[in-house]
């Protein structure tokens, strides 16, 4: 027995030895806590608030007052309601300041992108169904959504492009459940407001509104099912040149608060998904080289929305071939739009977006030691040089592009190279490493060797700046939450943790502007 | 039983043969020391001192507490992992290999080759075969949906090491019980044994230095598999990275010091695990 | 337990057995001798059970137990290299079948202690299999196949791997114990003194077939065909003729007239034994059964001596006592007179016939 006993003995050695070495990772020290100060319990409030409503939205906002006003009888709520495309317009332009309320999100984003958002401020009142409304006793006998598509309906009224998402949703609805071929032609575009008119006075047979808009004069048809399309979203938002007050915050509070929720629910608008979204999980694939970029985003957008993100990291060929062959997953965020492309061309992508730049410059050793100002050094015979591989990476298509953008042969610069390089991260690591004395590289790669290496900049052009796009799958189970990590990372929020990784978020502005042009 | 060789047959033994010992022995030593000095370059290289924050990289490493985290994680990822794997594959290799061993076959050429498959196969094909499995076939799409989720998950990480690392415990076990005389259990049968008694009481028992080699190869190889793990689980850390798999993710991100700390984790146990089998008197093969 | 094997038939890669018939009963030490090679363990491992005959039957008190699984028959078996648990002490070796049938821990200390006794192994008990000599593992082996009280024991070439003075004490002991146990044994050999030593009756196996059953004496002396004859080295064979002459049969070839014990008249062959043979000065012919000679050639052999003797023109060997060739003074060249005892005749008629073990009754070679 006594040579068992050896083994066991050794096995339990090993055992214990592993187990120190995994102790030792376990002492390093944490950071504190990051002290987060419980907000002020506003007491009772008073004074004016001035908030803005959109028309559609209105009854729905004077049932959701009342419970206010009994608690905060002190304050005074200054109301505006106009259409919902001008009052938001006025918003983002400035001329209206105060606590709006509309549909969104996608109302949202050029009042955003004026700048007209104050960060930080937006409450999810409730979710809006979509639904098809018919005249009244539905003479049609329209029972699901398909019947909208086909040839009883002749005319089917959708929100224009300016009533948001009531209308971008329907299409997206019809789409997805492959009916849009079918449907566009006998679409007819009318405003958010004109819907429920347009089935009412018989020039259309169906709409497709939000349920909060279902008046008398129509009869519902059908619910559009929510896995049809993304979420419409009942929102409230200040907008920056509000100041705020005590009434204003209470209001807010109020207005994210089950008492508030408690009369839409009644009119048929759901609980906002924020809770059921925990515990979900979306998965995405993104390119190696976004990987410190992306971890931050997916923590942010956790930090915000609750909905955990799965990232798998490797080459964006690699990704590509990975979805090809197990058709899941919900994004997708390869470092080059060429991909994007291929996955687009095999039907995989639903919808993707720009939503960073890659901007190539020349990234050279820590001192610049053979003195590179531009890109005809890198043909001097005493410079070693590494290049991408064309076929392989994006960073090698382009340095083709910009040298010969450049007025320079690309073949003489191939001959030269001392070694091909089949991703960007390699490229960088072999300057990192001195086995070569200069590369062209993506400006947000190079930022992350900046402690041993340097970049020197080049002027460039639309041609050979490369978008980074980010994209939702087709076969995403999913697809509501994913398209909110899209819009986040288009977002204000997504885009500032893009800049601090370096990333070139308008082309004008290079990350790495070439000597004598104006920094970002 | 193999036992150790005695003393080397002295075919060299005379004082003039010394040259010819000389040479034949600077050979060995010539090869030891280009891996020895392949893998302490890199535990040396992190005593060098980061420029960025004047003080050695391993002291930036240590303190970096996210890579840390991750780095941990992997660990006990790896291990859990790979021990799972061991496990099933002796679970599934121990019945496998006494079949292959002690039963004719007519089609015994043909068995042969395709258990040895998965050693010869690229490992990356192997996960590429795999994801497709899971994804594209109607049974793969079944256990998918049905019994388990496998890919882009921690299950897709002993499967993937299952496929490629199993190989090993059957040929090693089979081995085994070659070398076991089959009349041990005839003779056990002859006394009383069931069939089932016969493979309990006698041939495990004396299978078991092969089981316990079995087993540690299996291990060490399923902790070094990379490519069909990243293919079949993903590279995701914190969930499915494994020690090989946070390597290659550190070097595609630039943190070279994190990849190289890695490299120098996986050395030792890699060291540890060989001292250990050999400890154990284990022998022969162990790739 | 009496052991039957009838017509068994098996082929087993490059072994086969063809149409056995045995008959072993009870008590009675069976020796199987053959050469290497002649398929006498696929023969053990037919009557154990690790084998399904393609042909024929294995029964056991009269019971055909073809059907039965080797745990279901209690035989034991003792295989060639012993097979002695490593990983299990001689005690533990020895309790390993009482073990499995579950018996009461007296009663196997008891068995244990007086086999060890039996065949003096107890200091041997704590020891572990690796660490024995051969005679020493095959008496701890004989103890673990013992030890179940078995109603047959098989042994394979139990004496292989022992040294020639060791061999013939285990052969002692191998009879005594089982004389006293009673167990009806089979046991393979290929060496004519271990064969001698403990056989009651022996059965020559060659190529998959027996050649011959009987006891010693009939199997040396009386052997029923021509390979038993030269297998057991009975070298002289002579071809020629039986005739009766006057009250007696005689043998005749050209060059010889020897009278024989009773035989039917025919082609034959006749055997002697090389030691039966008696050599005499020259011109001693007086006397039945002489023929003159000339020695060819001597071999020494120790205690004895061959010689090679052309008498009637045939070729003899003949093994006498040194003693006997030195007063002789047999020399290669020399005369010599020849005398074939009548009594030492044995004459074959056929050269081949598969024999029966069914009993001394019906033979083919008659005395």
């Amino acid at each position: 027995m006594r040579q068992y006993q050896r083994h066991t003995a050794d096995l339990a050695a090993l055992l214990a030895g592993l187990c120190l070495l995994g102790l030792a990772g376990c002492t390093t020290t944490k950071p504190p806590p990051a002290n987060t100060a419980p907000p002020a319990k506003t007491a009772q409030a008073a004074g004016p608030v001035p908030v803005l409503v959109t028309a559609d939205l209105q009854p729905l906002f004077d049932e959701a007052r009342a419970e206010f006003a009994r608690q905060h009888p002190d304050v005074q709520l200054q109301v505006t309601v106009k259409p919902g495309a001008e009052l938001r317009a006025a918003a983002a332009a400035a001329k209206l300041d105060g606590l709006l309320v509309t549909l969104g999100p996608p109302e949202l984003v050029p009042i955003d992108q004026a700048s007209r958002l104050a960060v930080g401020s937006r409450v999810l009142l409730a979710r809006v169904p979509l639904t098809v409304v018919v005249a009244p006793g539905n003479p049609l006998g329209i029972c699901t959504v398909a019947d909208v598509a086909g040839p009883k309906v002749k005319a089917l009224a959708l929100g224009d492009e300016a009533s948001g998402s009531v209308g971008k949703e329907a299409e997206q609805a019809l789409r997805t459940a492959k009916l849009w071929d079918k449907a566009k032609a006998k679409v007819r575009r009318v405003p958010l407001e004109a819907l429920i008119g347009e089935v009412a006075e018989g020039r259309a047979q169906a709409a497709i509104v939000g349920v909060h808009q279902v008046a008398d004069q129509v009869a519902v048809a059908c619910p559009v099912g929510e896995d049809l399309h993304a979420e419409v979203q009942l929102l409230a938002v200040r907008t920056t040149g509000l100041q705020v007050t005590p009434q204003v915050t209470a209001l807010t509070e109020y207005l994210g608060s089950a008492a508030a929720r408690r009369p839409l629910l009644a009119k048929g608008l759901l609980e906002p998904q924020t809770e059921q979204a925990k515990g979900q999980s979306l998965f995405l694939y993104c390119a190696a080289g976004l990987r410190e970029a992306a971890e931050t985003l997916i923590a942010a957008f956790k930090a915000e929305t609750g909905i955990e993100v799965q990232p798998t990291y490797t080459g964006s060929g690699c990704l590509l071939a990975q979805i090809t062959i197990s058709q899941t997953g919900d994004l997708y965020f390869p470092g080059e739009d060429w991909y994007m492309a291929q996955a687009k061309e095999r039907g995989y992508v639903a919808d993707s977006a720009t939503v960073a730049y890659f901007v190539p410059v020349i990234m050279v050793q820590r001192g610049n030691p053979k003195g590179i100002k531009g890109l005809a050094d890198l043909m001097r015979p005493d410079v070693r040089v590494g290049i991408g591989e064309p076929k392989s990476c994006a960073i090698g298509q382009f340095t083709q592009k910009v040298i010969e953008a450049n007025g320079m042969s690309f073949e003489a610069l191939d001959r030269k190279a001392v070694s091909h390089f089949v991703t960007a991260p390699e490229l960088g690591n072999a300057v990192k490493l001195g086995a070569v004395d200069a590369c062209v590289q993506w400006d947000a790669v190079a930022s992350w060797y900046l402690d041993d290496a340097d970049v020197v900049a080049f002027p460039t052009n639309a041609q050979t700046i490369s978008p980074i796009p980010l994209g939702v799958l087709n076969f995403s189970k999913h697809p509501q939450e994913a398209r909110r990590f899209m819009e986040f990372v288009r977002g204000p929020k997504g885009q500032a943790i893009l800049a601090e990784h370096g990333h070139t978020l308008d082309p004008a502005h290079p990350r790495f502007p070439p000597a004598g042009a104006p920094s970002a | 039983m193999a036992t150790a060789p005695d003393a080397p047959v002295a075919a060299l033994g005379h004082r003039r043969d010394r040259l010819l010992r000389a040479i034949l022995s600077s050979f060995l030593f010539a090869y030891m020391g280009f891996i020895l000095a392949v893998l302490l370059a890199s535990a040396i290289w992190l005593t060098r001192t980061d420029r960025a924050t004047g003080s050695p990289y391993l002291f930036g490493l240590a303190r970096d507490e996210q890579l840390g985290g991750e780095i941990l994680f992997a660990f006990k990822l790896s291990l859990v992992t790979s021990a799972i794997t061991a496990g099933l594959a002796m679970v599934i290799g121990i019945p496998s290999a006494y079949a292959l061993s002690r039963f004719r076959f007519r089609a015994l050429a043909f068995i042969d080759t395709v258990i040895d498959l998965p050693i010869v196969m690229p490992p990356l094909i192997a996960g590429i075969a795999l994801l497709l499995f899971f994804r594209q076939t109607m049974t793969g799409r079944f256990i998918e949906d049905h019994l388990v989720p496998v890919v882009y998950t921690k299950t897709g990480i002993v499967v993937a090491q299952f496929f490629v690392a199993s190989a090993f415990a059957i040929r090693a076990l089979k081995a085994t019980f070659d070398q076991i005389n089959p009349r041990f259990e005839g003779v056990a049968r002859s006394l009383g044994c069931t069939a089932w008694q016969a493979l309990w009481k006698v041939a495990l028992p004396l299978a078991r230095n092969g089981i316990i080699a079995g087993l540690v190869m299996t291990w060490a190889r399923a902790m070094g598999e990379f490519a069909p793990i990243m293919m079949l689980a993903g590279s995701s850390p914190g969930r499915t990275a494994v020690l090989s798999v946070t390597a290659f993710l550190n070097m595609s991100a630039g943190h070279v010091e994190a990849s190289i700390a890695v490299v120098v984790l996986m050395v030792i146990i890699a060291a540890l695990t060989l001292v250990t089998f050999k400890r154990m008197g284990g022998q022969g093969y162990l790739w | 337990m009496v052991i039957e094997v009838r017509d068994l038939a098996i082929t087993l890669g490059e072994f086969a057995l063809h149409e056995i018939r045995m008959l072993v009963p009870e008590g009675e030490y069976f020796v199987v001798l053959g050469p290497t090679g002649a398929g006498k363990t696929v023969l053990l491992e037919c009557i154990v059970g690790l084998h399904q005959p393609a042909a024929g039957s294995v029964h056991l008190d009269g019971r055909d137990v073809t059907a039965l699984r080797p745990e279901e028959r209690n035989v034991s078996y003792v295989p060639q290299d012993y097979c002695l648990f490593p990983h299990m002490t001689v005690r533990d070796n020895i309790a390993f079948g009482m073990r499995l049938r579950h018996w009461p821990a007296e009663r196997l200390e008891q068995k244990t202690q007086h086999l060890a006794d039996l065949l003096h192994i107890t200091p041997l008990l704590a020891r572990r299999p690796l660490t024995l000599s051969g005679g020493e593992k095959q008496r701890a082996a004989l103890a673990r196949a013992l030890a179940i009280e078995p109603r047959v024991l098989l042994l394979d070439e139990p004496l292989a791997a022992v040294d020639e003075r060791t061999r013939e004490r285990l052969c002692d002991e191998l009879k005594a114990v089982q004389r006293e146990l009673g167990t009806t044994t089979i046991h393979v050999s290929h060496n004519f003194e271990e064969t001698l030593a403990v056989a009651d009756r022996i059965g020559i196996f060659h190529r998959g077939r027996i050649m011959q059953v009987g006891t010693p004496h009939e199997v040396f002396h009386q052997p029923a065909n021509r390979f038993v004859a030269e297998f057991t080295r009975s070298e002289n064979l002579v071809p020629g003729r039986v005739v009766q002459e006057g009250e007696r049969p005689h043998f005749v070839t050209d060059g010889l007239r020897l009278p024989i014990p009773a035989a039917r008249e025919g082609p034959a062959c006749l055997v002697v034994r090389p030691e039966e043979l008696r050599l005499h000065g020259p011109g001693a012919l007086a006397g039945d059964g002489r023929v003159a000679g000339q020695v060819a050639r001597t071999v020494d052999k120790g205690a004895l001596v061959k010689v090679l003797v052309k008498a009637g023109e045939a070729d003899w060997s003949v093994l006498v006592p040194t003693r006997i060739a030195r007063e002789l003074q047999l020399a290669p060249g020399g005369a010599v007179v020849l005398e074939v005892p009548a009594d030492a005749i044995h004459v074959l008629v056929d050269d081949e016939g598969p024999p029966d073990g069914e009993g001394p009754a019906d033979r083919e070679s008659q005395r």
